[in-house]
């Protein structure tokens, strides 16, 4: 078996076998709120150096386009920054925020009520040293979707905190995420 | 329960140019593929673009963004018989990369989304996010644009969900 294991900008490399495991996957049945991974630590934080979460996502947002947003330890306070980088389909631009309540992983690539059906956004997010207690964590993500929306957008945030990452929620901006959308969660050794 | 997982299920290194790589057969027990490509294109211009099931219908969608040097594209395409890679081409004795992540590749309750990224090593960066309109599980992958030149490389993973 041949590795590859981390970053989506990765276009070649190497690892040992067994670097990269999937740790748990949540697809919805019924539309829902949010979704959560808790006990990382306990479970997870003494075997792997880094997580990523590859979803699916579609959200009941009326209109075309949603947000999908991340947030650590059930933090909602002014913890987070981010910054996105955007092809609207038309132009290039760039957004960034500072002090907000949690980060944005997906910048208006995630379907809503008005899009293309059974169309679905995809959402490739990387959270580097989530168990270390010594740094801020950060995040990047790759978010896009081609329907009656088009968007695709680089995304990097910040988890204003040293405090080891237990507990990730991701819900979207005012509305639900939908049945079949999904949350598989992977950690990578270090 | 950990699962080991991004596991190698097809890998083809061209020992003699050639127009297409189709990777065929693919199992649905994956969650997600992700196709890392490597790509020499011999003369003329290469401009690989991706089919999937040998589906050659106006079925693909893609928005793209995309650095040139200082000059910052993006696009959209409806409709459309393929997805390119790379849009702006690829030079004969160039080098290119492109990593192709396909979402629930074999789920049957929705369409099949994309990320991809590209790499012309003496031209550009691109991001493009595609969907196949089909609820169809994807079973081959076919790479068409020109001629891919020997030692163009292309190694198909399957990640578990």
């Amino acid at each position: 078996m041949s590795l590859i294991p981390f970053g989506f900008w990765a276009a070649s490399g190497g690892g040992a076998a067994g670097s990269y495991d999937l740790l748990e996957t949540t697809t919805l049945t019924v539309d829902a709120a949010s979704v959560s991974f808790d006990n990382l630590i306990s479970t997870y934080g003494s075997d792997y150096k880094h997580l990523q979460i590859r979803s699916i996502v579609r959200s009941d947002r009326p209109g075309s386009d949603g947000y999908l947003q991340m947030r650590f330890n059930l933090v909602a306070s002014t913890s987070y920054a981010y910054h996105n980088l955007n092809g609207t389909g038309s132009n290039v631009s760039s957004t960034a925020q500072t002090s907000q309540d949690s980060m944005r992983i997906a910048n208006a690539s995630i379907p809503g009520t008005a899009a293309t059906s059974n169309a679905f956004g995809a959402v490739v997010t990387d959270i580097l040293d989530p168990f270390l207690a010594s740094k801020n964590t950060t995040v990047r993500s790759l978010a896009g979707v081609a329907s009656s929306w088009n968007y695709i957008n680089l995304n990097s945030a910040l988890f204003n905190s040293t405090a080891a990452v237990d507990e990730i929620t991701i819900f979207a901006v005012g509305s639900d995420l939908v049945s079949a959308s999904r949350f598989s969660i992977y950690g990578i050794k270090g | 329960m950990p699962t080991p997982t991004y596991e190698l299920l097809h890998s083809t290194t061209l020992a003699s140019p050639a127009s297409s790589i189709t990777i065929g057969s693919i199992e649905g027990t994956y969650g997600d593929l992700i196709l890392e490509l490597s790509y020499i294109p011999d003369a003329p211009a290469l401009k690989p673009y991706l089919t999937v099931n040998s589906d050659t219908g106006a079925n693909y969608n893609y928005v793209l963004m995309r650095g040139v040097g200082g000059t910052e594209v993006s696009a959209s395409r409806s409709n459309e018989n393929y997805i390119f890679l790379n849009e702006n081409g690829i030079g004969s004795g160039e080098i290119a990369t492109s990593k192709i992540q396909i979402s629930d590749y074999s789920s049957t309750d929705k369409h099949k989304s994309m990320l991809i990224t590209a790499f012309r090593v003496s031209g550009n960066v691109q991001a493009t996010a595609g969907r196949w309109a089909s609820t169809a599980a994807i079973t081959s992958i076919t790479l068409t644009g020109g001629s891919f030149e020997i030692g163009t490389t292309a190694n198909l993973y399957g990640v578990s969900k």
